[in-house]
Formats: structure tokens, sequence, C-alpha cells
């Protein structure tokens, strides 16, 4: 262990050292090595994994120093990923609110979602709950017919950008619900259908992106751009810069690629695409992909009509919060613009008659005068933000961020308090916005008369 | 100058940067008072492990005293569930926590962070001499929780259990993230102290190592 230890803390010192090598795509590969070197000597080495992707600098040298220390993290990451494989904690109830909040009515009556983490770099779903698992999420006895475990890999407990993944993840759920992959695969002539599972996977993918909009898409670049091979696929899964590529064109036909996001979108998918380079393997399948992508699209829509869409009106938004979260303010709550505005005329106004009245016209006035503050008063209602607009937003803020390269975040260890930073507020804030949400939808409740 | 109830809110639909930003500001009916607003209990807490320690040394070297604060408090983390049975604070026992509101203070206006008098009246106190809050500060502002009462108390989050009063002052040249040796500006959650950091101490420990 201690060897171990001692080699991440030379590679610390190295990515330091030349931290001119982080090019804009390692960049964002920071912020998982973020993680994993906070949580390197906390028994949670196995996440090493992940860095197995980190591009490899132009000079051999540095090159081989890389390697060998990634090798053996590998190594690590083998001998610890059997020793433990259930988290020890309870899942953070957060990241269930939020995927409450991002499916809503869409899960069938009587299901239940669990979260759980995993100390393996894996997001995955699974229909029913192990005894094991029960336990150790303190399930009730009066279980639901149905369950859906979500799998999040525990490095990104903290990063609320990559909670779009638990996405996909609940569109299996979904998709097995309502039976959206079987009308597909029906769909589909014989002679088309290789490789069935591909289909679970486009569809899910298509909900993932319907609902969340372009955080989905950035999350899974990400993800991509942090493969090994993502032209790389097999008879379950297909090729991730594929899944991207139907990602891309259904955000394209949702109408909400503009401005900043449009930016950020087409950002990361041209990093993707420089990654792959002229890699892209033969098609040896023989799918129309236009035409199953447009069928995919169409029969989600279909079958999900409750479910929440991606909007332009989100998009407006979410940029909005990004402004707001670039200059440090917290983003759980917010007043309409216009209403905020009027608010405040109203307020100077009833500030400024207090202030020419005289002491005997406000006592005449003092009703009035209450009236008004009232009238204020009720008109001031914060919504809460939507939790969507906050993983949007999040994504949009850390490419500002990157394409700003702030002269000031240059090392890496001032990358990584800016990224904790963030990463906080998003979490602080989809948590406060579960909190108000409950507040707010429980004031049914019997309450005293207000004095106001 | 103490700001009113109008006042207030006159500050918090500001569109400038002299604008009082709480947020979430939940209800705003229930939480405005005449001169102050009511503050809700976060999520976070961290108690002090007693029998772990039999003092904090400030003076031993930096590396090893951040450790050793770190451990000295254990996080508590609740969550908006009655079934989850809150934050219990004992009696005489002291505990760190936090607003859950994420507080943006102009550099204008000073506040302060004072009990409520219906927990007061029952042991409860929210800050133990540390309840002013620089213009302009962000973060979540810390409770430092203190149960005085004879029974222990059960608190949950998203009560009301502070209120925070504002003061207008002139604009301050030198506002709360300009300070020199600025140790919580941006703080979400419950921090414990760095009080080591101070610089007196720097100076107490090079002058404890000279022969």
């Amino acid at each position: 262990m201690a060897l171990v230890l001692e080699r991440f803390f030379r590679f610390t010192t190295y990515l330091e050292e030349v931290s001119l090598i982080c090019s804009d795509a390692e960049r964002q590969l920071v912020n998982f090595l973020t993680e994993l070197l906070n949580q390197v000597d906390e028994r949670y080495i196995n996440r090493a994994r992940r860095i197995l992707s980190i591009p490899k600098p132009s000079e051999a040298e540095e090159s081989d120093a890389i390697e060998s220390l990634i090798l053996a993290a590998a190594h690590m990451d083998t001998l610890l990923s059997e020793t433990e494989v259930f988290p020890r904690q309870r899942p953070p109830l957060e990241v269930y609110d939020f995927l409450e909040k991002a499916f809503p009515e869409v899960l069938p009556n009587g299901w239940q979602l669990a979260l759980a983490l995993l100390p393996i770099y894996n997001f995955a779903a699974d229909p029913d709950l192990t005894e094991r698992l029960k336990k150790r999420l303190g399930w009730m006895p009066e279980q639901p017919p149905k369950h859906v475990v979500l799998y999040l890999a525990e490095i990104e407990r903290n990063n609320p950008t990559m909670w779009a993944l638990l996405a996909h993840e609940m569109g299996h759920a979904l998709g097995e619900a309502k039976e959206i992959w079987q009308t597909v695969y029906v769909s589909q002539t014989p002679q088309k259908v290789e490789r069935p599972y591909w289909i679970t996977e486009f569809v899910t993918d298509n909900i993932a992106i319907k609902v969340l909009g372009p955080a989905y898409l950035c999350a899974f670049a990400l993800v991509t751009l942090l493969d090994d091979n993502p032209t790389h696929y097999s008879d379950s899964h297909p090729a991730l810069y594929k899944r991207l590529e139907m990602l891309k064109q259904e955000l394209d036909l949702m109408g909400v690629l503009e401005g900043r996001t449009k930016e950020v979108v087409d950002g990361y998918y041209q990093l993707v695409l420089e990654r792959i380079g002229d890699k892209l393997p033969d098609a040896d399948w023989k799918y129309n992909w236009d035409d199953l992508f447009r069928r995919i699209g169409k029969t989600v829509n279909m079958k999900i009509k409750r479910g929440r869409k991606f909007s332009e009106q989100d998009r407006k938004r979410s940029e909005f919060l990004a402004d707001l979260l670039q200059k440090g303010t917290p983003i759980s709550s917010f007043l309409d613009e216009k209403r905020c505005r009027s608010i405040n005329e109203k307020a100077k106004q009833l500030l400024g008659d207090l202030k020419e009245t005289t002491t005997v016209n406000r006592q005449n006035r003092l009703g009035e005068f209450k009236g008004r503050l009232n009238e204020i008063i009720d008109d001031f209602v914060e919504e809460s933000t939507d939790p969507i607009w906050v993983l949007n937003a999040g994504w949009l803020d850390r490419w500002g961020k990157i394409k700003e390269r702030d002269p000031g975040l240059e090392s890496l260890s001032d990358w990584q308090e800016w990224l904790r930073k963030t990463d906080t507020i998003l979490k602080k804030s989809v948590e406060a916005i579960s909190i108000h949400e409950k507040l707010r939808r429980n004031k049914d409740a019997p309450q005293r008369a207000s004095n106001y | 100058m103490l700001l009113n109830e109008l006042q207030i809110i006159e500050r918090l639909t500001r569109d400038n940067e002299t604008r009082i930003s709480i947020k979430p500001l939940i209800d705003l009916k229930s939480q405005l008072g005449p001169s102050s607003i009511d503050v809700r209990l976060g999520t976070e807490f961290k108690v002090i492990r007693r029998q772990e320690y039999t003092h904090l040394n400030p003076l031993r070297k930096l590396d090893e005293i951040k450790p050793d604060v770190k451990r000295y408090a254990e996080e508590v983390l609740t969550k908006f569930d009655p079934r989850d049975g809150g934050f219990v604070l004992h009696p005489g026992e002291f505990a760190l926590g936090s607003t859950l509101e994420y507080i943006c203070l102009p550099n204008d206006l000073a506040a302060r962070l004072e009990g409520r008098s219906s927990w007061s009246r029952i042991g409860l106190m929210v800050h133990v001499t540390g309840g002013f809050i620089d213009p302009g500060f962000h973060g979540t502002i810390t409770f430092e929780l203190c149960n005085l009462g004879k029974v222990p108390l059960q608190l949950y989050v998203g009560l009301r259990v502070a209120q925070l009063a504002f003061y207008e002052t002139l604009e301050s040249l030198k506002p709360y993230p300009e300070k020199m040796y600025t140790k919580y500006f941006g703080q979400a959650g419950t921090m414990a102290s760095r009080f080591y950091e101070d610089y007196e101490f720097d100076i107490l420990r090079k002058l404890a190592t000279k022969d």
C-alpha cells in the first residue's frame, strides 16, 4: 500500500510539473483524477482503473513513467475490486430524489427505486434486490412488487454532473416496463435484427437524452473519452461512439442545440471524434442507422408520453444558472425575473411612501401600508430549481472554465479545488431542491394561521 | 442601520451586486420577521469525539494538526426524513451544523446570526459567540450548536432554528473574501474550525521549536 501511495504522490507531482500536457481533453480527465487522488489513501485505490485511459504525453520518457504507475494502480484495482462488492453506507438520498424528479409519473405504480454505490467504475441497473443489498439498504418488510436498483460508481457520488448517467440505467427499467424495445425490435425486418441487445441500449440512451438533454450527452462523451477503445462493440453493447452519434442526432431533432449549449455539445462531440481519429471499425452489421435511430426516437416518444422532455425553455434556464454558478452563486431556487423586478419596484415605492409620510398620516395609512406589504410578501414565491437544469448548468459551467483557461487554475491542486467547490455547490443545490420540494408538497398539512 | 422586513425584501430582489442572496428561500412568508429572516437547519453535523483526545495542541505542525482536527470531529449526515430520527443533541453536547441556505452578502451589509426564542427556551444555542457575518461573505452559515437544557433535543433538517438580521454599513473596502487569512469563504456544508491557521500560531510554533 505504501508503495502505491508513494507512486501516486509522484504521479501527482508529475502532473503538476507538466501541466502543459493537459490539453482540453485531458483537462476533463482531471475530474476523475481529482477524486482518485483525493481518495487514494482511503481504501479506494481500485478506482485507479480509469486512469488507464489518459492520453500519453508526447515524450517517450514521460510516457513510460506514467505507464508504470498506471499499471501498478491497475494491478491494485484487480486485487481490491475482488474484496468488496457492496457499499458500506446507505446511498445518498439526494441522488434518489433527483431521479424521482427527473422521471415524474413514468415509473409504474408500485415500483420503487433504490440506489447503491459500486466500488468499481460502473453504472448499472438491476431489476431486483439481492438479500445482501436489502440488508445494506435497510429495506422494509412491506416490499413493493417491483424494485429497480441503480448502481452508481462510488467515485462519482460527489460529482453531480456524472449522475446524468443514471438516467440511462433508469431507462433500462422504463424500457422494460413500457415494452419499448420489444416494439422497436418487432418493427425491424428479421434480417436486420442482429445483436438485439443493441436496441435496448439505444432505446435507454434515447430515454435519457429526452429527459436530461445536453447533460446526458456531455456525461456520456466524457465516459467515451475515458474508454480504452470507444470504437469497440460487443454483442450486448454497441460502440460508444455510435451511441454518441445517436444522442447528438436526437438533441438536434429536439431543437435544443443553440447558443452556448450547442457550443458545449459540439465541443465534447468533437473531442470524441478527435480521440477516435481514423480508427473507425468496418461496418460488419446491417443496420440502416438513420432509420433505426428515427424508429427508436418515435417509439420512445409514443410510449413515454407523460415523461418529462428536455425543452428549449430548460436550455435557457440552464444557461442562466451556469452564469450564476460562474459568479459562485447557489442555484437551488429562483424568483422569476419579471416578478423579481416588480416586487423590487413595489418595495421601493412603499419604502419611499413610508419615509415621506408624517407620523400623523402614517397612523391613518397604516392599514394601507400593511396591505401593500402583505401583497408584496404574497407575491414573493421562489420556485425550486429543476435538478435537470442544475446538471446542465454544471456542464456548461465546467466547459466555460475549461475554455477560459483561467491562469489561476494552472496547477492541478487549483483545478482540484475548483472542481471540489463547484461539485459541492451543485450537490448542495440538488439536496436543497429536494428539501424545498418536500416542504412545499406537504404544505397542506394543518398549519397555524400566519400573522401576515 | 438594522434592516426591516421591507428593506430585506427590497435587497432580496435587487438585480445588482448589492443584492442579498439566500438560496433556497423556501417560504418567505413564514421565514420573514419584522427585522430578520429565519434560516433552516442543514443536513451535515460534526460532533466531537471526546473519548479520543486529551486536548488539541495548536502548536503541533500544521500537517499534523490538520488531520487531527478532522478526526476530532465526527461527521453525521442526516436527511429530510422524520423516520430517519434526525440529529440528537444531548444535554451539554456541542456540535457544529450549518444552514440549509447558502447566503451571499453584498459588501455593504453585515449580518448577525441569532437564535429563535422558541428554541432558546428549550435550551438550544445556535452559536457560541461566532454569530457575526462579514460583508461580502458567501457560503452556508455555521451553527455552533449546544444543548443547555436537561433533555436531549431531536433536531431535524429544514427546521427554522435561527434567524439572520442584516446591518447596513458603508461599502466595505475590504470585504470578507479580501480579508487576510480568509478561511470559510464559499463553504457549502459544515466545516470544522481552522483556528490553527491563525498566523499567531505560526509564530508560536517557531518560538516553541527554538532552542
